[in-house]
């Protein structure tokens, strides 16, 4: 398990206690929790008043209070204590490709939604598994990732359409995937959504991915498939295939948005906290 | 060309190593993919590079092309080319001045017919119209240059006048003639009392002078003459003709040499008095000359004579017969001419006695030596001293001056034909090759170039 431990190593841990203080100042300043398209205001409760103090987002003073009792107080929200989430990772044996592996990048940012969840007193599951909820049992969660290694013969179609198959539809859905699945493997999805889910599709593609090397002649292996295919990666062909990769990803942004989801890409080389800082927390296409 | 050479062969040896280097670098790298779904659509718009995966890129070609090149300048290869035709050098003994020689067409055509067809190229003394010059000299000499100036050749012909030993190791040797040449002159000896003409046997003709005996031995002929009073005529079998003048020498007498045994010297000389004189004796004007009693008076008793011995003046001279201090007389010291007798008295140098001017042509006596000296003792100095200021003694003096052409040698007067010796060996000439070394060399470093500046431009460009 020498994968596991690296991925979900001490470092990982105090970086993702870091990141869930800096979502809190995110959340104090937005007046309500993680901002994600689609999501509606309703998710939060107003929970109570506090007084002013200096540094305090004015546009939270309630200002009904001042009226009544000429002091400045400042309304407080609270999340929803039903937030559940499912985290489904992409466990084909092309997540195994990258330097570094995209499935740890993936199992990574999986267990920081996943402890950010538990942190609000929500409650996380991998698809297909109960439930964990509680910040004391997100060990456990991370006993699931470690499981959730790329695995020969499956595909990221076949689980989203288990988990269609279910009878319950998941409230909340991360995928974590590299996307580089047909678009008809996405269907699954869009009949959650009509179920009422809501779907953030995280994408990690790898560096090698976004720009492959002028490696000249090179015999490229797909591990799905296990083939090879002889190719001349020189400049001319290399900018075929950046114009191939850009042209699938404008699909999936284009499916993405008909359908309500909410799609990042990123580079699987890049830090989890910017990730959820940024693409997630800020919103993507 | 041998590419067993030790530098070949390592060039050589490297062209596989080199090629297994360029083979493996050359192998495609091996790309993993999580999924080819993207690659397929690219190689569905690119065909894929099959042909292109073991490519050997210019640096690989340019390297190779310079190891095999550097190889086979190493292995040194010639470009043959034609045979050159044989070269047969031909000697040919020089018999008469050219223009005069009568058988060198006929040696011409002897020599091509020996030569069979190979290029010729003639050599003799002093050089003919299409023959090349060598040295006139002995035949041993003249053989000797013309072995050296005919190493190319690849055989040679000799013409000569007479077999000759020596020259039987340079080549074929053939008569020089087909039959003797009819009283060929080669030798006048013309003296007052006498006339000997030698030459090949057959006619020869003289006028003026009165046969006196004749010989032939080995086919030479030996005339002897009494010659007239007036100029002889030699003509030889050839017709060829010798006119020989009478030459007298002209004497003037100044008024010192008027003694008796002035006189008889003069007799001795068989000089004349008549016209323009060669020769003054004892005048006090005039040269060439020979002067006496030209010093002046001076106590030389008990004077001792010093001279240098080796002097043309004293040749065969008997001094015992002579006295230079007799007459008490030295000559003014001058700086100008050369003392040959001078006077000393206890190691004391008096003065000159005899003294040869700067010019050589004036003899000066302080005294008379000839006055009182021994007939024969005076004559031989006199002959001597006459030798001094013209050159040449009277003795020696030729009676005749010989006018013609120029005599044959005594080989060439007696030419005979003779059985050929040797034979003509043709050496098979090496073929003219042409070094391509130097080329290929050349050209090895202008592609090791072109590798250097290709490796440079892929460093500059990686991928």
């Amino acid at each position: 398990m020498a994968d596991s431990e690296d991925i979900f190593g001490a470092d990982f841990l105090r970086r993702l206690q870091a990141l869930e203080a800096a979502l809190l100042r995110l959340r104090g300043s937005a007046g309500e929790g993680v901002a994600r398209r689609g999501r509606s205001q309703g998710n939060a409760d107003f929970r109570g008043n506090r007084p002013y103090a200096q540094g305090d987002d004015i546009r939270r003073l309630d200002w009904n209070a001042y009226g009544r009792l000429g002091r400045l107080y400042l309304r407080e929200f609270e999340r929803e204590r039903t937030e559940h989430v499912t985290l489904l990772v992409d466990q084909s044996l092309s997540m195994a490709a990258g330097e570094p592996p995209k499935h740890a990048a993936a199992r990574r940012l999986a267990a920081a939604i996943g402890y950010l969840a538990l942190a609000g007193g929500g409650s996380a599951a991998l698809a297909g598994q109960p439930a964990i909820e509680g910040q004391a049992r997100f060990p456990r969660l991370l006993d699931a990732l470690r499981a959730a290694s790329p695995l020969s013969g499956a595909s990221l179609g076949s689980a989203l359409a288990a988990l269609a198959a279910l009878r319950r539809a998941p409230s909340d859905l991360f995928v974590i995937s590299d996307g580089l699945e047909p678009a008809e493997a996405f269907a699954p999805l869009a009949e959650l959504t009509g179920r009422r889910t809501q779907v953030t599709l995280a994408l990690l593609l790898a560096p090698q991915e976004f720009s492959p090397p002028l490696a000249g002649p090179v015999l490229v292996t797909g591990a799905e498939e296990n083939e090879t295919l002889p190719l001349n990666l020189d400049a001319d062909l290399v900018a075929a295939y950046r114009q191939e990769l850009d042209r699938h990803l404008a699909d999936l942004a284009l499916l993405a948005r008909r359908n309500g989801w909410t799609l990042a890409v990123a580079d699987s080389a890049a830090d989890v906290s910017s990730l959820l800082l940024g693409e997630l927390a800020l919103g993507a296409p | 060309m041998n590419l067993l050479s030790p530098a070949a062969l390592s060039l050589l040896a490297a062209v596989p190593v080199l090629l297994w280097l360029a083979l493996r670098r050359a192998r495609p790298v091996v790309l993993a993919a999580g999924t080819l779904l993207i690659w397929r659509r690219v190689a569905a718009r690119a065909p894929a590079p099959a042909a292109r995966r073991h490519r050997l890129d210019l640096l690989l070609w340019l390297a190779l092309a310079a190891l095999a090149v550097g190889a086979l300048a190493s292995a040194r290869p010639v470009l043959p080319g034609a045979a050159p035709a044989p070269v047969v050098a031909v000697y040919v003994e020089r018999l008469l001045p050219s223009g005069e020689d009568p058988q060198l067409p006929q040696v011409r055509s002897s020599a091509e017919r020996e030569g069979g067809g190979a290029a010729l190229e003639f050599f003799t003394a002093g050089g003919a119209e299409g023959m090349t010059a060598l040295n006139p000299g002995t035949l041993a000499a003249e053989l000797a240059q013309f072995e050296a100036a005919s190493r190319h050749a690849s055989a040679r012909l000799l013409f000569l006048a007479t077999p000759e030993p020596a020259a039987a190791r340079l080549g074929r040797v053939l008569p020089r003639l087909p039959k003797p040449l009819p009283g060929c002159v080669f030798n006048i000896e013309a003296g007052r009392e006498r006339l000997v003409v030698r030459s090949s046997a057959g006619p020869v003709t003289v006028s003026g002078a009165v046969p006196a005996g004749s010989s032939v031995r080995n086919g030479e002929a030996v005339l002897e003459f009494t010659p007239g009073a007036g100029d002889i005529s030699v003509r030889d079998g050839l017709g060829r003709e010798y006119i020989l003048s009478r030459r007298e020498l002209r004497v003037g007498l100044g008024p010192d040499w008027s003694g008796a045994n002035h006189k008889a010297l003069f007799a001795a000389l068989q000089a004349t008095g008549d016209g323009l004189p060669d020769l003054w004796l004892g005048a006090r004007e005039g040269t060439p000359a020979v002067r006496v009693n030209a010093g002046e008076v001076a106590d030389l008793s008990g004077a001792e004579t010093s001279f240098d011995s080796r002097h043309p003046l004293f040749a065969e001279l008997p001094l015992a017969g002579l006295d230079f201090v007799a007459d008490n007389r030295l000559l003014p010291a001058d700086s100008s001419v050369q003392p040959v007798v001078t006077a000393s008295r206890r190691g004391e140098v008096l003065g000159a006695l005899v003294t040869v001017s700067a010019d050589g042509r004036v003899v000066r006596f302080a005294g008379d030596p000839f006055a009182r000296a021994p007939v024969t003792a005076g004559a031989l100095l006199l002959d001597n001293a006459i030798g001094v200021v013209m050159g040449v003694r009277p003795s020696r003096r030729p009676a005749y001056e010989t006018n013609g052409p120029v005599l044959p040698s005594r080989r060439a007067a007696l030419a005979v034909p003779f059985e050929p010796t040797g034979a003509l060996e043709l050496r098979a000439a090496p073929p003219a090759v042409t070094e391509l070394a130097p080329l290929a060399a050349v050209l090895a470093a202008l592609l090791a170039l072109g590798a250097a500046l290709a490796s440079a431009g892929s460093v500059r460009n990686p991928g």
